[in-house]
């Protein structure tokens, strides 16, 4: 992150991205979502809590590049579309909003990657929307500690 | 069991995944920068190609100042590269210490460097005259400053391609600070 503020440029999803990484944020996610995959999608204790761990290091992994790259797609939209038209900065609800619904997408559909490629998980609609409900609430919680006290 | 059948049982969907990701995994590792000169080098081809691609799409005649801006540009990256080149082996701990500013393509190396290299190397000699030549000419022009000329260009181009350029040099730099957590080696 330190090259990209060298260059003066800033995000939102770089925010979310740096959070995201960071220790407790991941041991958050692994919890919550090896308790979802524990109690909703029918794994054994022990494989729920392999399978968080594993795709909870190869999501924060691949969303420190992939995060800031989908944020910054978002960005060159709004600014060209809502953010003039309304006269915002890039810190507005909707690209948060927006932001938080990528990031969801997007961590759901690699750690289903995972699952499906690491623990021979078949393609399931259960597991998916577990997947998919878990991230919404770390994300979730991951935004609102941005919003309170921004990454330095 | 016939031969199809036995292809199709190896060639399962998840099988050819993870082929494809080991095969991109490997490609990424070796084609990623890892000294501090290719994580030079590929800031600063990024750069050109941008600069290049820019100027190609907005049909522009550079103007007479721009050209010089761009050839002294040249010229600095070329001492740059020098600089960097000497430090990787006398002064490591500085190059550690300007890892980010590398990621971008830049290197400002320290008065010490400068003066042993002015003193010991006569190619970076011939490069640093032509450099201060270039700044004269540039001064000697009596147009706007380099800063202006930039921010001029930079108003003609229209706004999308702008946007584009800016989107490409992010996710870039994004990309090299990534590689650079994984592969940035200061000792070669």
């Amino acid at each position: 992150m330190t090259c990209l503020v060298l260059a003066d440029v800033v995000w939102p999803a770089l925010f979310l991205s740096v959070r995201m990484a960071a220790w407790w944020c991941v041991l958050v996610s692994l919890v919550i979502e090896g308790l979802a995959l524990w109690r909703f999608a029918s794994l054994s204790p022990l494989k729920a809590l392999a399978a968080s761990l594993v795709m909870n290091a190869v999501s924060a992994l691949c969303g420190t590049l992939l995060l800031p790259l989908m944020g910054i797609r978002l960005e060159v939209f709004a600014s060209s579309t809502y953010e003039e038209w309304l006269g915002w900065g890039t810190f507005n609800p909707i690209t948060i909003f927006a932001t938080w619904l990528g990031a969801v997408l997007l961590t759901t559909a690699i750690e289903c990657l995972v699952l499906w490629l690491a623990f021979a998980l078949p393609w399931n609609r259960r597991w998916v929307t577990v997947v998919l409900g878990a991230n919404a609430l770390t994300v979730a919680l991951a935004w609102v500690t941005v919003l309170i006290n921004q990454p330095e | 069991m016939t031969r199809s059948q036995t292809t199709r049982k190896l060639l399962t969907p998840r099988r050819i995944a993870w082929a494809f990701l080991l095969v991109g995994l490997i490609w990424f590792v070796i084609t990623s920068p890892k000294t501090p000169l290719q994580f030079f080098d590929a800031a600063n081809r990024d750069e050109v190609a941008f600069d290049t691609i820019t100027k190609q799409r907005s049909d522009q005649i550079p103007s007479k100042q721009a050209r010089t801006l761009q050839n002294l540009r040249s010229v600095h990256r070329k001492m740059n590269r020098m600089t960097l080149s000497y430090d990787i082996t006398h002064n490591p701990a500085r190059v550690q210490q300007e890892r980010t500013l590398i990621l971008l393509g830049s290197y400002d190396a320290s008065p010490q460097t400068h003066e042993a290299m002015m003193r010991n190397n006569d190619t970076y000699r011939s490069v640093a005259g032509q450099f201060e030549k270039l700044k004269m000419d540039l001064k000697a022009s009596r147009e706007p400053k380099s800063d202006s000329i930039i921010s001029g260009h930079a108003q003609e181009e229209d706004k999308d391609l702008r946007m584009k350029r800016f989107q490409a040099e992010i996710d870039r730099m994004t990309l090299r600070q990534f590689q650079a957590k994984f592969f940035w080696r200061a000792h070669q």
